[in-house]
């Protein structure tokens, strides 16, 4: 395949401007799913913070604590990269994100500062940074639909998409409160589990059509994209994806049930289960784009910088790389299972 | 795009990248001076005492630039969309360059020298310390070199409407970019300088002042002084070397309304458009044009000259000179300051009223000569993005402008929402003291 689309562009294999935008491609990817995989769960709590009991929010917001200066970062290291390296997809796409990305950015600013002073304010004041925080959250996970429907219809304006789009982004803020909720009944028990399987069963429905909704839009509003699935050749594939988020989605369901009923064994089962939805939607995203950035219209290869640039971009990931895994990654590492309290610091006369 | 869509764009950038300059200059000034308490705080308990305050300060303003820049950079791009596409080549890496080293010195030495003083030796903290402060000029200088290289495009070269990265070093090293960052780094110093003095006037109205503040009101007044001066220097070298690149620029600040020999300074004037004269005027000296490196005999080209193509001429006109003015009116007002620390053998509490009233007003000042300062580096190079070639309307974005409209209320109401935190946390930790907040790696 790799050979085959080279020879399409004229290239070779071996050639730098061909495999340098390939190859940082894969690394913008590898952000956006950590971004999503790894503060997503943050955001969802966040999101969710906005409808618990106020004597709850502020345990949900410290359970956070040791993942915000790491998760701080995705957004802005996917926005470095893309600039970088593909400086000319930027008006075809940011050009055509006014709105959403304004919310996004908006909201990032509102919880990086939420978070960070909420515990600095005096106490009477807390209660409204914790609310900036959980508005912020929602700010982001909205545009983060929202923006999805756009890239996924081509940006083709009119009062249809934009409608797919506030669907999409209120989808968005259920799937994210989804995720968030599946980690928090993971994290805790008590009171705050049993809200957040409430929470679950409430927002699970609109995660699934936010799902559905967005390959389904993306395989009819796209001749090539419909073709590239439904040619016949690709039968297995299909079944697998779809198999997958129907048997995760009725599996959730029931853990969930089960956990209202039953008891509270397996509680981190729902937690897996969503990523395995979100991991196979995305999956199936990158798939139908590759190797389109905006569909029809641009590739990869087209918005790419010149090959000068992309060597210093792919210096500079290899320079990134050691840092995120050494200071950065190896945080997540406590992120599964029971929340664990911290040690007391030894004394020191 | 439409006249009030481009002034919706304009006011929203122009918005964010104040408010991002605002708090880095702040940070850079801080993390200095931090840097500077740190070093010393082996010896003195006073500047032990000093850092352990001004940190939490620090924390506070770092995060809000932090946080503001994201919007700043997806503005760059949602704007103004062309401006990638016409110089994608230099901005794109220069962006990055941005946010992979605020990425590797946040994560190597920010939560080390925030969370970490108790368990480093004193040693390697300090060296965490100067590594944060070297950490955030790096940051700050790949930004002042995009800023720098919008007024003046070197080390690259235009060639199918498209911006060619020809020397690397030139345009990192060259043309504007180690002034301007000299004038940003002052006037963080200063921006901090008079907000420690502010503070610790106010503190210790309400309280004894203890070792800590004495320290930080007899080498903040110094700071301020040097800050001042040092900035003034800058500033008046910036301006040697842009005013020959940029025409318009000369044109409105003198003003010239008509093309011909340089036209005489003036100091004051009321600049009337309609009829292209000078209300009234105080000329100023006449040896202007040979300083800034101007033909004497000519041709200058006038505003008659530069229709369509020069800055709004008031704002141009007035901000630099409030620029001077608050100059003059802050050095005088810190050399009195001085003067008064020393009669006041540098002990807070002996303060009158009016003297707390004058640090106040000291720091208020400093922040409205950055705003001053800045505005009249970007304002002047309207209407162009990069200066001479590619001009904002062209690059603009398409929006409606009831969608901009809405975009610009909300960011200011979280800027304003914001802003207003940030000075209530700053009165609380002045009150009460700093809070301290710990960070258990994993667990919670």
């Amino acid at each position: 395949m790799i050979e085959s689309l080279a020879a399409l562009l004229g290239l070779g294999a071996q050639d730098p401007a061909f495999w340098m935008p390939l190859a940082l491609i894969v690394v913008f990817f590898a952000v956006v799913v950590a971004g999503v995989l790894l503060d997503g769960f943050d955001i969802g709590v966040g999101c969710v913070s906005l409808v618990a009991p106020p004597a709850l929010r502020p345990r949900m917001l410290s359970l956070l604590g040791p993942w915000r200066d790491a998760n701080e970062f995705w957004v802005f290291l996917g926005v470095g990269l893309f600039a970088a390296a593909f400086p000319y997809a930027w008006p075809q796409i940011l050009g055509r994100l006014y709105l959403p990305l304004s919310l996004l950015a908006l909201g990032t600013m509102l919880r990086s500062v939420c978070f960070e002073w909420r515990l600095r304010a005096p106490s009477e004041h807390q209660g409204r940074w914790q609310f900036g925080f959980g508005a912020g959250a929602v700010l982001v996970a909205f545009s983060h639909g929202y923006i999805l429907a756009r890239v996924v219809v081509a940006y083709q304006p009119g009062l249809g998409n934009t409608g797919f789009a506030v669907l999409m982004g209120g989808c968005a803020v259920a799937a994210y409160s989804l995720l968030g909720a599946a980690w928090l009944m993971m994290r805790e028990a008590g009171e705050l589990r049993v809200r957040a399987v409430s929470w679950a069963r409430r927002t699970l429905r609109w995660g699934a059509v936010g799902a559905v909704g967005v390959s389904v839009v993306l395989d009819f509003s796209n001749a090539g994209v419909f073709l590239k699935w439904g040619d016949g050749s690709h039968w297995l594939a299909v079944g697998l994806v779809w198999g997958t988020l129907l048997l995760c989605f009725v599996l959730t369901e029931m853990t969930l049930q089960r956990m209202i009923s039953h008891s509270y064994r397996a509680s981190a089962l729902p937690y897996a289960l969503v990523l395995v939805i979100v991991l196979t939607v995305l999956g199936g995203l990158a798939y139908s784009f590759f190797p389109y950035l905006v569909l029809d219209e641009m590739t990869l290869w087209d918005a790419a910088a010149p090959v000068a640039t992309l060597r210093l971009a792919l210096s500079a990931v290899v320079i990134a790389l050691p840092v995120a895994l050494i200071f950065n990654l190896w945080v997540y590492w406590r992120m599964l299972g029971r929340s664990r309290p911290p040690s007391p610091p030894d004394f020191r006369p | 795009m439409t006249q009030t869509a481009w002034v919706l764009s304009l006011s929203q950038f122009y918005l964010s990248l104040g408010f991002v300059l605002c708090f880095l200059a702040l940070e850079l000034g801080l993390a200095w001076v931090l840097f500077g308490f740190r070093l010393f705080a082996g010896r003195s308990q006073a500047a032990l005492l000093a850092y352990r305050f001004w940190v939490r300060v620090f924390a506070l303003s770092l995060i809000l630039g932090f946080a503001a820049s994201l919007l700043l950079v997806l503005q760059l791009g949602t704007l103004w969309p062309g401006f990638m596409d016409r110089a994608g080549e230099v901005a794109g890496p220069l962006v990055g360059m941005a946010v992979l080293t605020a990425f590797i010195f946040k994560s190597c030495f920010l939560g080390a020298m925030l969370y970490g003083q108790r368990t480093l030796s004193a040693r390697a903290h300090t060296l965490v310390v100067g590594m944060v402060a070297l950490g955030t000029s790096l940051t700050a200088w790949w930004i002042v070199v995009l800023l720098a290289w919008m007024q003046w495009p070197v080390g690259a070269t235009l060639s199918e409407g498209r911006y060619h990265v020809a020397d690397w070093l030139e345009l990192l090293g060259g043309g504007l970019a180690p002034v301007l960052f000299g004038v940003l780094l002052a006037g963080g110093l200063l921006l901090a300088a008079t907000l420690m003095l502010a503070v610790t006037a106010w503190r210790t109205e309400i309280r004894p002042s203890d070792a800590g503040d004495r320290s930080v009101y007899a080498w903040g007044l110094r700071l301020v002084l040097l800050a001042l001066v040092l900035q003034a220097v800058l500033a008046a070298t910036l301006g040697r070397d842009l005013l020959p690149l940029q025409p318009a620029r000369v044109a409105s600040v003198v003003p010239q309304w008509t093309s011909g020999p340089p036209a005489r300074l003036s100091l004051a004037a009321w600049p009337d458009e309609s009829r292209q004269h000078d209300a009234w005027r105080l000329a100023g000296p006449p040896g202007w044009a040979a300083w800034v490196h101007l033909p004497a005999e000519g041709p200058l080209r006038g505003l008659n000259d530069l229709a369509g193509i020069r800055p709004p001429l008031m704002a141009t006109y007035v901000s630099a000179r409030l620029a001077v003015l608050l100059t003059g009116t802050l050095a005088v007002l810190a050399g009195w300051a001085l003067w008064r620390g020393h009669r006041l053998g540098h002990e807070p509490d002996n303060l009158s009223r009016a003297g707390r009233a004058g640090l106040w007003l000291m720091a208020w000042l400093a922040a409205l000569l950055q705003a001053a300062g800045w505005g009249h580096l970007l304002i002047g190079s309207l209407p162009y993005a990069i200066q001479g070639t590619v001009s904002l309307r062209e690059i603009g974005t398409d929006a409606s402008e009831g969608v901009l409209w809405a975009v610009l209320c909300l960011q200011i109401v979280v800027f304003g929402a914001l802003l207003a935190g940030f000075y209530q946390l700053l009165r609380h930790a002045t009150r009460y003291g700093v809070v301290p907040v710990a960070r258990h790696r994993g667990r919670a």
